[in-house]
C-alpha cells in the first residue's frame, strides 16, 4: 500500500509537469524541451519575491505563474514556431534543447548548485493517507494535478478560447479561414502550459528546494507520463503518470532503484512502438 | 557563361578528368596527410601535452559518431538522439572485453562493433515502421535508458566509474595490443600517445568506407528515404530492410568512436555518456552540415574543438567582464546558443552553405569539359526498354481486371478495367475524386487491392510492395516531382537504376573494380537518358533550381533508368505552359515509338487528345466511357461528369429533414 | 465597393499555375468561375483567401489592397471562403463550428447574426442536428452548415470552392437555393468556383472560364450556357 501511494503521489507531480507537454502538442503538435528549466525560472523567481512582503504568498505564486506564462507565449513565438513549418519540420525540438542549455547553464552559473529553501508555497506537515504517511506537499501536488487537469478539461470545453483551441488543433489552415490567427492561439497555448509547468515548479521547489537541478530529474517522468497517456489528451497525463509512477515504485521496491526506472522506461518503449499515440490519444490518420 | 568563372571551370574541367579511382586515392592521401600533421606535436617531442592529444583523439572519436549518425539522420532523415548511447555501449563493451574478458585488442574491436550493429538493428526492427517525430522520441528514451543503467549498474562500476580500484582493482583498462606491440594511451605528459596512431588508423578507414557508402548506389537509396518513404519504395528499395541496415552501421559507427574513447581515457565515468552528449553529436552533423558527405566530419572537429579548447572560456571570462559577474553563460549555454544560432543561420551547415553558394556560382556545362566518356555510337534508345518492339502486337504489358479499392465507407475503385500494350499511350482522365490517383496507386503498389488482378506483362502484381512491382518493371512520376532538390540532375537519375534498391551495402563501402566499372557505366546511362528528355545541359545544374518544366522531364529521365516496360505518368502536365506541354507530348510520342507502354493520368484534354492512343474515363471509381480520345471526348456522360447535366430533376428537400 | 482581383498569378513551389487573373466581384452578385480540374480553380480560390500568397498582381478590397494580408486578417476584414471538401471540425459541434464562424466578424457582425437565423429557418435539418459532432454528419448536412459558419463570419464577399463537390445532383440543388438565400439576405459578393458549368451558370449572373491557369472566357451566364466554347475548354477543340 506504501508503493502505490507513493508511487501515485510520484505520479502526480508527472502527470502536473506533463500537461505542459500536452497543451502545447495538442494545439500546435510541437512541444518545449527546456520545460524541466521554465520550473527552475519559476522557482528562481519566486525566491527572489519571496521578500516582497506586501504581497501575500498566494499573491507571489500567481505572479510567477504570471511572468512564467509571458516568458512561455514568446518562446513559442520566437524559439518554436519558426522552426516548425510543415509537419516533417523536427528542428523545434533542437532549438528547444539549445534554450534548456542555455537556462539551466545560466542558472548554475549565476545561482550555484546549491538548493535554497523556498519558505513559502509549501506544507510542512506529514499527513497519513490510507495507512501512509505522506508529506502533505506530495499530496497537495497530485490534488493540484487533479485540479488542474480538470480546469484545463472545462475551459477547452466551455469557453470560447477552448473551442478556439480545439478547433486549431484539429485544423489550423481551416481555423485561419475563421480569422483565429494560430500563431497567436499556439501563444496562449504556450503561455499556459508553462503557467502550469510554473505552478508544478513552484510547488515542487516548497518541498525540495530551489536549485538549477530542480526540473531535470523530472523531465522523464512527465515526458513518460505524457507518452503513456497520450500527448492529444488532457486526461493523459493523469492516467500515464498513474502508470508510471506506480511501476516505477513497485519494481524499485522490489529489484532496486535502477530496475524501477528501467521498467518505466521500457513501458514507454512499448508504447511508442504498439500504441504510439498513447492510452488516450487520438488515432492518427496516416493519409497517403 | 560567365568569363569570371571560366578560371574556376578549368579548375573544375582537370578535376573531372581525374578518374574516380584517382579522386577516391586523393581522397585517402588527403586524410593520412591530415592525420600527420595533427600527430606532428606529438612526434616532434614539443606539444606532447595530454590535453592536445587527448584532443586529437577525441576529434576522431566524434568525426566518427557524425559520420555515422549523418547516414541515418542526415541522408535517411530519421532524427536520432541515441547516437551517444552507442558510443557508451561501444566504449563499456570494449572496455568489459577488455578487462574482464581479457580479449586481445584485435578480437574485442570487431566484436563490440558488432554488439553495437546488432543493438542498431534491434532497435531498428521495432521502430522503422513509425513516423518521424515517434522514431527521435524512442532514441531519446533510448539514450535516457541507457545512461541510466550505466550510472546505476554495479557491475560496470556504477557512479564510481569502470573500471575502478575498490572492484577491479585497477583503474584503468589494459593497454591495446596488437600483435605484440602496445599502444600507449596519453596518460604521461612529454611522451608520444602511440594508440593516436590506432585511433586515427581506424578513423581513416571508416571514413573511407563511410565515403564510398554515401556516393554509391546505396546512399542515394537512403536519400531517396528521406525524401520520402513512397518514393524510395517506388525506386525500387525495400525501405523496412534498408532503414534496419543502415541503422546498424550507424550505430557500429557510434559504437566505434566509443571504442576510441575507450582507448584514449582507458576509463570511463557515467556522467560522459549523458544526453547532452547525444545532442552534440547531432550538433556537430548540423553544423558542418546535415546530409552532406564530409560536413559532419568537419562539425565533429569544430564541435570538439570548441568544447575542450579555451575558446569558449575566453567567451565566458569576456561576459564576466563586461556583461555581469554572475549571469553569463559558459560551456554548455553557448554551445545551446551555437544551435539554435545554427538552425537560424546556417540550416545547411558550414559545409552545405558552401557548397550551395559554389553551386550556384559555378554552373557547369557538360558541353564546355571534357565529359566522362560518351560512347562513339550513340546508344540506341530501346537498349533501354525492354520491349523488342517487333514482338509489340501480340503482348499485352498491363492488364488490369476488375481492380476495386474501398477507404472505410468510400469506393475509389469500383471494377475497374485496362489494358495496355507495347508502343502504346492509354489516356484516363475524370473529374476530381474519381478515382484516377487511386488507380495509379493501385497498379504502382503504393494501395492493394481489396479485390481485381492487375498482371504486368503477365506476372501478378496486384498487392505486392512498390519496389516489388519496380523490379517487375514500372515506374511512374508523381504528381508532384519528388527529386533530390540539391544534387545535380544527373544524381537524381542515377537514382532511378536498379542498383538503388539492389546494391548491398559491403559491396559499396568496400568499392571493389567492378563497382568502379559500374559507376562509370551508370554515368553513361545517365547522361545517354538525359539526352534523351532534352536535358543533357543541365546534368551539373542542381535539381532544385530547375524549371517546373525541366523538372518533370527530369522525373521522367529518371523513371526510365529502371528500364521501365511500363510508365505511369501522374498529371505530367500540370503547371506547364503551352510550350513545356508540347514538348511533353513530343517526349511521350517518341517514347512510344520505343515500344514502352504509358498510363497518362490527365486534365489537359488537348495532350490527351493529341498523344493518348485510348482513353477511359473514370468517374467516382468506375468506368463510364472507352474509346479513342475523340469518341470518350464526345461522349454525352463524360460531358455530363465534367459538364453537369442540362435538366436536373426537382430536388429532394433537405427542409424536410431527410437523409442527405 | 467591390473585390477586385488585379492581375495575379499564383502557383505552389516552382510552379505558376495561374496567370495573369483579372476578374471582379460587385456586392450581392453571384461571380462563377469554371474549368475543368487542374485548371487552377482551387490555386486561384487560395490565392484570393490568402491562403497562398500570389506572385504578383494585387487583391483589391473596397479599395483598400489586401495581398500582403494573412488568410486570418482576410476573413476579418471580410473575404471568407468555404473551402474545397467543407473542412468542418469534425469533433466540434455544429454549434461550435458555427460559433467559431463567429470569430472573423467581430466588429462587423451585428447583422450577421439575424442572417444566420434566417438561414436556420429555412433549412431547419441544421437546428435538427445542433448538439452534434460535425464529423457525424453526411456530405449535404456539412455542407449547409458550413455555409452557415461561412454568413456568421459576416462575410462582404464569400468564395465557394467547388460546393457541390461529392453531392448528388438532388443535393447539389437544395446546396445552391441556399447559396441563393445567401446572396439575396447578406449582399455578399459571391464567387462561385465550380467544376460542374451547368448548374454554376444557372445560379450566377456573370461567369469566367479558367482553363490552364488563364481566363480564357469571360460573360454574362447566360451566354456561356450556351455556348460551345466552354465545352471545348472543358474537354478540348474537337478532332
Amino acid at each position: 500500500m506504501e508503493i502505490v501511494v507513493s508511487g501515485l503521489a510520484a505520479g502526480g507531480l508527472f502527470a502536473l509537469v506533463a500537461q505542459g507537454f500536452v497543451l502545447t502538442f495538442l494545439t500546435t503538435n510541437t512541444l518545449n524541451f527546456a520545460l524541466g528549466e521554465f520550473m527552475v525560472v519559476a522557482a528562481f523567481l519566486a525566491l527572489a519575491i519571496s521578500s516582497w512582503g506586501w504581497l501575500p504568498s498566494a499573491g507571489k505564486i500567481v505572479f510567477v505563474i504570471a511572468v512564467v506564462g509571458v516568458l512561455g507565449a514568446w518562446t513559442y513565438r520566437l524559439i518554436v514556431l519558426p522552426f516548425s513549418s510543415g509537419h516533417n519540420d523536427t528542428r523545434w525540438l533542437l532549438s528547444t534543447v539549445g534554450l534548456s542549455f542555455i537556462i539551466i547553464n545560466m542558472t548554475t552559473n549565476g545561482e550555484g548548485v546549491l538548493r535554497q529553501p523556498l519558505n513559502y508555497g509549501g506544507m510542512d506537515e506529514v499527513v497519513e493517507f490510507l495507512g501512509v504517511r505522506l508529506p502533505s506537499q506530495q499530496g497537495l501536488i497530485a490534488v493540484t494535478a487533479v485540479l488542474v487537469t480538470i480546469a484545463l478539461v472545462m475551459v477547452t470545453r466551455m469557453t470560447g478560447l477552448g473551442t478556439r483551441m480545439r478547433a486549431v488543433s484539429e485544423d489550423a489552415e481551416a481555423a485561419s479561414l475563421m480569422g483565429i490567427s494560430s500563431k497567436r492561439i499556439g501563444m496562449i497555448a504556450y503561455g499556459l502550459a508553462m503557467s502550469v509547468v510554473a505552478l508544478a515548479g513552484v510547488l515542487w521547489a516548497a518541498e525540495v528546494g530551489v536549485s538549477p537541478q530542480l526540473g531535470e530529474p523530472l523531465l522523464v517522468g512527465a515526458f513518460a507520463a505524457g507518452i503513456i497517456g497520450g500527448l492529444t489528451s488532457l486526461w493523459g497525463p493523469l492516467l500515464g503518470g498513474g502508470i508510471y509512477g506506480l511501476v516505477t515504485a513497485a519494481v524499485g521496491e522490489s529489484a532496486g532503484v535502477m530496475w524501477g526506472e528501467v521498467s518505466g522506461l521500457l513501458i514507454v518503449l512499448a508504447v511508442l512502438m504498439f500504441r504510439p499515440e498513447g492510452l488516450l490519444g487520438r488515432r492518427v490518420d496516416v493519409k497517403l | 557563361m560567365n568569363t569570371r568563372f571560366l578560371g574556376a571551370t578549368k579548375i573544375l574541367a582537370r578535376w573531372s578528368d581525374v578518374s574516380p579511382q584517382r579522386r577516391d586515392g586523393l581522397f585517402v592521401i588527403a586524410l593520412a596527410l591530415v592525420c600527420f600533421l595533427a600527430l606532428t606535436p606529438g612526434l616532434s617531442g614539443e606539444g606532447t601535452s595530454i590535453p592536445h592529444m587527448q584532443l586529437i583523439g577525441l576529434m576522431a572519436a566524434m568525426v566518427v559518431a557524425a559520420v555515422g549518425l549523418n547516414l541515418v539522420s542526415g541522408f535517411a532523415g530519421l532524427i536520432s538522439l541515441g547516437q551517444g548511447a552507442m558510443y557508451a555501449v561501444g566504449a563499456y563493451v570494449f572496455g568489459y572485453l577488455s578487462l574482464k574478458g581479457e580479449l586481445p585488442t584485435l578480437l574485442a574491436v570487431p566484436i563490440t562493433l558488432i554488439v553495437c550493429a546488432v543493438v542498431g538493428v534491434v532497435v531498428a526492427l521495432g521502430t522503422a515502421r513509425l513516423r518521424g517525430p515517434q522514431f527521435t522520441m524512442i532514441t531519446l528514451v533510448l539514450a535516457v535508458l541507457v545512461h541510466k543503467v550505466l550510472v546505476e549498474w554495479p557491475e560496470l562500476g556504477a557512479a564510481s566509474g569502470y573500471p575502478n580500484t575498490l572492484q577491479h582493482q585497477t583503474g584503468l583498462l589494459p593497454e591495446a595490443t596488437v600483435l605484440g606491440f602496445s599502444f600507449v594511451p596519453p596518460l604521461f605528459g612529454g611522451e608520444f600517445a602511440s594508440v593516436l596512431v590506432l585511433v586515427l588508423v581506424l578513423t581513416v578507414v571508416a571514413l573511407v568506407l563511410y565515403r564510398n557508402l554515401s556516393l554509391s548506389s546505396w546512399g542515394r537509396s537512403l536519400r531517396a528515404v528521406g525524401e520520402s518513404d513512397m518514393l524510395a519504395s517506388h525506386l525500387g528499395v525495400h525501405v523496412f530492410q534498408r532503414k534496419v541496415a543502415a541503422l546498424g552501421i550507424t550505430s557500429a559507427l557510434g559504437g566505434l568512436g566509443g571504442i576510441f574513447y575507450a582507448l584514449l581515457f582507458a576509463h570511463l565515468q557515467p556522467e560522459s555518456f549523458d544526453v547532452f552528449f547525444s545532442i552534440t553529436i547531432l550538433l556537430a552533423v548540423i553544423l558542418g552540415g546535415s546530409g552532406t558527405v564530409i560536413g559532419p566530419a568537419v562539425g565533429a572537429v569544430i564541435v570538439v574543438w570548441l568544447e575542450r579548447s579555451e575558446v569558449l572560456d575566453g567567451v565566458t571570462e569576456l561576459q564576466r567582464q563586461y556583461l555581469s559577474d554572475q549571469w553569463y553563460l559558459s560551456t554548455p549555454g553557448i554551445i545551446g546558443l551555437i544551435l539554435i544560432a545554427a538552425l537560424f543561420i546556417l540550416p545547411r551547415g558550414v559545409v552545405g552553405t558552401i557548397s550551395d553558394f559554389a553551386a550556384k556560382r559555378t554552373r557547369r556545362n557538360l558541353t564546355q569539359l571534357t565529359a566522362p566518356p560518351l560512347p562513339t555510337e550513340p546508344l540506341s534508345p530501346s537498349s533501354f526498354l525492354a520491349v523488342n518492339v517487333d514482338e509489340a502486337e501480340t503482348r499485352t504489358l498491363l492488364e488490369v481486371a476488375g481492380a476495386t479499392k474501398h477507404f472505410g465507407g468510400l469506393l475509389a475503385v469500383n471494377r475497374v478495367d485496362l489494358r495496355v500494350g507495347p508502343g502504346s499511350i492509354h489516356g484516363v482522365i475524370g473529374p476530381n475524386g474519381a478515382g484516377k490517383s487511386s488507380l495509379a496507386n493501385l497498379v504502382s503498389g503504393a494501395y492493394r487491392p481489396d479485390s481485381g488482378s492487375i498482371l504486368l506483362d503477365g506476372v501478378d502484381i496486384a498487392g505486392r510492395r512498390p519496389d516489388q512491382i519496380a523490379r517487375k518493371g514500372l515506374a511512374r512520376t508523381f504528381q508532384t516531382p519528388q527529386l533530390f532538390s540539391s544534387a545535380t540532375a544527373l544524381e537524381n537519375v542515377k537514382a532511378g537504376f536498379a542498383d538503388t534498391g539492389q546494391l548491398s551495402w559491403w559491396r559499396a563501402a568496400l568499392k571493389p573494380r567492378a563497382q568502379y566499372r559500374r559507376e562509370v557505366e551508370l554515368e553513361r546511362m545517365a547522361t545517354a537518358l538525359l539526352r534523351r528528355v532534352g536535358l543533357l545541359d543541365e546534368a551539373y545544374v542542381l535539381a532544385g533550381s530547375l524549371a517546373y518544366g525541366k523538372a518533370r522531364a527530369l522525373e521522367i529521365a529518371r523513371a526510365l533508368a529502371s528500364q521501365p516496360k511500363v510508365l505511369i505518368l501522374d498529371e505530367p502536365a500540370a503547371g506547364l505552359n503551352s510550350t513545356e506541354v508540347m514538348e511533353l507530348g513530343r517526349l511521350l510520342t517518341d517514347l512510344r515509338a520505343d515500344g514502352l507502354g504509358m498510363i497518362l493520368v490527365e486534365h489537359h484534354m488537348d495532350l490527351i487528345s493529341t498523344v493518348a492512343d485510348e482513353v477511359t474515363c473514370l468517374a467516382q471509381g468506375t468506368v463510364i466511357a472507352h474509346g479513342t480520345a475523340s469518341d470518350v471526348l464526345s461522349d454525352e456522360s463524360v460531358m455530363a461528369v465534367y459538364l453537369g447535366a442540362a435538366d436536373s430533376p426537382p430536388a429532394e428537400s433537405l427542409t424536410e429533414g431527410s437523409q442527405g | 465597393m467591390s473585390l477586385i482581383v488585379e492581375d495575379v498569378s499564383s502557383g505552389y513551389g516552382r510552379a505558376t499555375v495561374i496567370e495573369s487573373i483579372n476578374v471582379e466581384l460587385a456586392p450581392g452578385r453571384i461571380s462563377a468561375v469554371i474549368g475543368s480540374n487542374g485548371a487552377g480553380k482551387s490555386t486561384l480560390a487560395r490565392t484570393v483567401c490568402g491562403l497562398l500568397t500570389c506572385r504578383s498582381g494585387s487583391i483589391i478590397l473596397d479599395g483598400k489592397p489586401v495581398q500582403k494580408l494573412s488568410a486570418a486578417q482576410r476573413a476579418r476584414a471580410g473575404i471568407v471562403m468555404v473551402p474545397e471538401g467543407r473542412r468542418l471540425f469534425a469533433k466540434l459541434t455544429v454549434a461550435e463550428n458555427i460559433r467559431m464562424g463567429s470569430y472573423a466578424a467581430a466588429g462587423r457582425g451585428k447583422a450577421s447574426t439575424q442572417h444566420v437565423e434566417t438561414l436556420l429557418d429555412a433549412f431547419p435539418i441544421i437546428r435538427d442536428r445542433w448538439s452534434q459532432r460535425a464529423g457525424h454528419l453526411s456530405g449535404g448536412e456539412q455542407q449547409m452548415v458550413a455555409l452557415t459558419r461561412a454568413v456568421a463570419s459576416a462575410p462582404k464577399y464569400l468564395l465557394l470552392d467547388e460546393p457541390s463537390l461529392g453531392l448528388s445532383p438532388k443535393l447539389t440543388q437544395e446546396v445552391f437555393r441556399l447559396i441563393q438565400l445567401i446572396a439575396d439576405e447578406t449582399n455578399a459578393g459571391i464567387f462561385l468556383i465550380e467544376q460542374m458549368a451547368d448548374d454554376a451558370l444557372g445560379l450566377a449572373q456573370h461567369a469566367n472560364v479558367l482553363e490552364q491557369g488563364l481566363i480564357t472566357i469571360s460573360g454574362p451566364a447566360d451566354e456561356l450556357r450556351t455556348s460551345p466554347d466552354v465545352r471545348a475548354a472543358y474537354l478540348g477543340k474537337i478532332h
